[in-house]
């Protein structure tokens, strides 16, 4: 562990003002700035494209602030292959902020979000201005996911479902290999991993790492075994393992 | 397909392509997402498959109560018309 270093209380600080700029940002951009938006497009596909690059520019502030607070560190290694439109992003799920340095690294992101979101009044709004997909049923899950990916939006899953425990991945869950069977789209999986670990699941906001988390997303294009129609449940059986093994052994590396 | 003896052999070769189930755990009482990790959305693909050969429509809703092989017989016996 170490003494604390890097500025530990100014850390502290920080960190605490980028919790309350995330929420005050996500406050005015759903319930302010949205519904202008939406308002003010000519129709819906519009409004949730503009309303989607509005998110896309501000996770790129937001962790602009954060490195530039001293928050965090980050870097990227084939951050371009991430801006091909229509394609899958699978990556594992370490931290609560994964998803905000994915968005802020894809234009045109969808991601799939719990179904409460949909149903609680505080996030209705903004997650349906911004087109998420709701996790309600696997058919719908898998017709809405489908469908966006047609329309030239990148879709980000982690298929762990929920942030890893410990060090390692959580078991795989089939559906978005469920999904890119379907789509046959490009596929991107990116590997990330915060050193030393944090924002890990059940850690409060005030429990940083004693030294400054340095972000590493490594992006790597994935090829499809082009194979004879297998049928759907048994081949999304082998690429969620097969992706279980790549990730699991980037991590270990 | 005429007997619910078709029906749960049918079940079980689907079962043991589509989802690698061992075909020894297959019983009327082994429960789908717990024993023989099918889960929700393998399901969904459970379903095409079965209305693509039993030529009838099955319907989501109905399939989300079944929660045994036995069940799923049961419930692929409806559709086809046998009780």
């Amino acid at each position: 562990m170490g003494a604390r270093q890097d500025g530990f209380y100014w850390r502290v600080a920080a960190t605490g003002t980028s919790f309350a700029l995330f929420g005050l940002g996500g406050l005015v951009l759903g319930y302010v700035i949205f519904p202008v938006v939406s308002l003010l497009a000519p129709d819906r596909d519009t409004a949730v494209r503009r309303c989607r690059g509005l998110i896309h520019h501000s996770f790129r502030l937001f962790i602009g602030f954060m490195k530039g607070a001293g928050v965090l560190t980050w870097d990227v290694q084939g951050a371009a292959e991430l801006r091909t439109p229509g394609q899958l992003v699978v990556a594992n799920h370490p931290t609560l902020i994964d998803i905000v340095f994915l968005i802020s690294m894809i234009p045109d992101a969808t991601c799939i979000v719990k179904s409460d979101l949909y149903r609680n009044p505080f996030t209705r709004g903004p997650v349906r201005l911004a087109g998420y997909v709701a996790n309600d049923s696997p058919e719908q899950l898998l017709r809405d996911g489908a469908a966006a990916i047609d329309s030239g939006t990148t879709l980000v899953v982690f298929p762990e479902g929920s942030r890893s425990v410990g060090s390692d991945l959580l078991t795989f869950r089939r559906g978005a290999a469920y999904l890119w069977l379907a789509a046959r789209c490009p596929l991107r999986l990116v590997t990330i991993t915060a050193s030393p670990p944090t924002l890990a699941k059940g850690e409060k906001w005030y429990q940083i790492p004693h030294r400054r988390p340095h972000f590493h997303l490594a992006v790597r294009q994935w090829q499809a075994a082009e194979q004879a129609q297998p049928p759907a449940g048994s081949s999304a059986r082998d690429v969620t393992r097969e992706w279980q093994q790549y990730f699991h052994h980037e991590i270990s590396a | 397909m005429n007997s619910r003896q078709e029906i749960s052999e049918l079940l079980a070769s689907l079962l043991t392509d589509m989802f690698e189930v061992p075909p020894h755990s297959i019983t009327p009482e082994a429960r789908l997402y717990e024993d023989l990790d099918v889960d929700s959305i393998d399901a969904v693909d459970l379903i095409v498959e079965l209305r693509g050969i039993t030529g009838k429509q099955i319907d989501p809703d109905e399939f989300k109560t079944v929660r045994t092989v036995d069940d799923v017989v049961n419930a692929v016996a409806r559709v086809v018309g046998i009780e």
